[in-house]
């Protein structure tokens, strides 16, 4: 069993840390209503690196993905996101967030939506046709061609959150910050969606921190599964997924995915049993 | 579609037979309550100046309708003003919040005499008064849906270091026109009632106020005229309504639940 001391490791000193949590906590209210959310967690997550945040409701795991994008501010320690304060990086434009809710404009249309960023972004080198492309190939990408011209509220709620994956890798963003985003959708489409995830992972080289709920989801993406612990929320333990990449759903079938999975469901049990 | 010409033919039918209905269990003679084609007779009557009755009530609802349009469109910055301050800055919603207040609870029809007296009768005036009922629904509209963005849809405009002004005009004005037309919905009904009211008072001229006046004045010599009246500006509130639902339907192309039908 890992234990949290594996969480405190930094990465090699000469690749830069995409994401870098420093004795972070944060506190929501103050004085007697005060609910420390996250407290004192240290992880860092290196480029390219696919990490999963996992632990029961309340553990801060959304709280540790919006520090990092600058939507919270922390109540103490650091966070470093490319080696700048998350401020910065916001204002970089190094993160793309895709929230549990597709969080499409229903007055635009799908083509409109994930042009949206590009809109709003001064991206220099980027000319009209540049754009159109991009967001062409983008909805190539999520399986969307043909469906240019439909509104939100038109589409499933799995085309919804494709839409939403193709808005946020529009502007090329180095990081993805993904709070729980499949966690609304039904198990065969939550399937697709992962090795669709996995596929453009390895496609545009980006870095991404994932929360979860699920266990099998966690496995199957991450290289490494971060458990946390409620109130506080805390690292309970670092779980490095030793499963080669590419991974398809045949990775399911092996034993080495059971036995992972069988020891983060019981880091998990362990996490909640503290929270008791 | 056919269905709904049908449901319109239907509600006619019902409306006319009630009228005859009621005039027949009452037993009331032209004086109080005359035939209902007595009244479509009516709009076919020459007047004192050799016009037909129809086009005097027209030329009347015209005055009216200029009123409560101007009143309308002075409401409508006015009221997007005021509800953009009221949901965006507590200091100044605060201040402007009683303001908004003051303007609902003021009974209109006790003040429009003083307020004819203090700037005169002509047109302006009215369409002040008129854009004065205007500006309330309007503002509370606009309150309401500038305000209600979900938190998400904020995040992901922070998340693209949208500046405030960015994120008012992409998010939070689109985010906000389905309540807005609401609003704008329930003033222009507002303002014809505005209008109205501010022609009553002695010393104005013209108007369809003016004109349901005069005609109640010599009722029991021309009851058809009140009813021909009154008629006309229903019509002209159910048409700054149906005014108000075209722009919306065009502004609003592609919003959920916009359909044209």
């Amino acid at each position: 069993m890992t234990t949290t001391d594996s969480a405190r490791e930094t990465p090699p000193a000469d690749t830069q840390a995409a994401i870098a949590f420093e004795r972070i906590r944060k506190e929501f209210g103050s004085g007697r209503d005060a609910t420390l959310a996250v407290d004192d967690v240290d992880l860092a997550i290196a480029e390219r690196e696919f990490v999963s945040l996992i632990g029961p409701s309340g553990c801060g795991k959304s709280t540790l993905l919006r520090l990092a994008a600058d939507l919270i501010e922390p109540s103490g320690g650091s966070v470093l996101v490319k080696g700048k304060p998350p401020r910065q990086a916001r204002l970089d434009r190094d993160y793309g967030f895709i929230f549990q809710a597709p969080t499409l404009f229903d007055w635009r249309t799908v083509w409109k939506n994930v042009a949206l960023p590009l809109e709003i972004m001064r991206i220099p080198g980027m000319s009209k046709q540049k754009k159109q492309d991009e967001i062409e190939r983008l909805l190539g990408m999520v399986g969307l061609d043909g469906f240019e011209k439909h509104r939100p509220y038109q589409l499933s709620g799995g085309m919804q959150q494709r839409v939403s994956l193709a808005r946020a890798l529009v502007f090329r963003p180095s990081i993805l910050l993904m709070d729980e985003p499949f966690g609304a959708l039904d198990e065969i489409t939550r399937d697709r969606m992962n090795l669709e995830l996995l596929r453009i992972w390895s496609e545009t080289h980006t870095t991404i921190l994932f929360v979860t709920h699920s266990i099998p989801e966690a496995v199957l993406l991450s290289g490494r599964v971060v458990v946390m612990t409620a109130r506080p929320g805390r690292v309970q333990s670092v779980i490095p997924i030793d499963l080669p990449y590419p991974r398809t759903t045949e990775v399911e079938e092996s034993t080495r995915y059971y036995e992972l999975v069988t020891e983060v469901r019981e880091a998990l049990g362990e996490a909640m049993a503290g929270d008791a | 579609m056919s269905a709904r010409i049908g449901l319109i033919l239907i509600l006619v039918a019902l409306f006319l037979g009630g009228w005859e209905f009621l005039k027949w269990v009452t037993d009331s003679p032209r004086t109080t309550l005359p035939h209902f084609h007595e009244v479509f007779d009516y709009l076919f009557d020459i007047d004192s100046q050799g016009n037909t009755q129809w086009l005097a009530i027209g030329r009347q609802l015209e005055v009216t309708f200029i009123e409560a349009v101007t009143g309308l469109a002075v409401a409508s910055i006015a009221g997007f003003a005021a509800g953009t301050m009221m949901a965006l800055s507590r200091w100044t919603g605060r201040g402007v919040m009683p303001f908004v207040i003051g303007a609902q609870t003021v009974p209109i029809v006790a003040i429009a005499p003083a307020l004819v007296i203090w700037l005169g009768t002509g047109w302006e005036t009215k369409a002040l008064i008129a854009g004065f009922l205007a500006f309330f629904p309007i503002a509370v509209a606009t309150a309401r849906g500038i305000g209600d963005i979900s938190q998400d849809s904020l995040d992901l405009m922070a998340s693209y270091g949208a500046s405030p002004l960015r994120v008012f005009f992409k998010l939070r004005v689109p985010g906000a026109l389905p309540y807005i037309f609401t609003g704008l919905e329930v003033a222009a009904a507002f303002s014809v009632i505005g209008a109205i009211v501010a022609e009553l008072p002695v010393g104005s001229q013209e108007g369809i106020g003016v004109k349901i006046l005069t005609s109640q004045q010599y009722f029991s010599l021309e009851p058809e005229s009140l009813f021909a009246s009154i008629g006309g500006a229903c019509l002209l509130g159910g048409a700054m309504v149906s005014m108000v639902r075209i722009v919306q339907l065009i502004v609003l192309r592609g919003h959920r639940g916009e359909t044209i039908s």
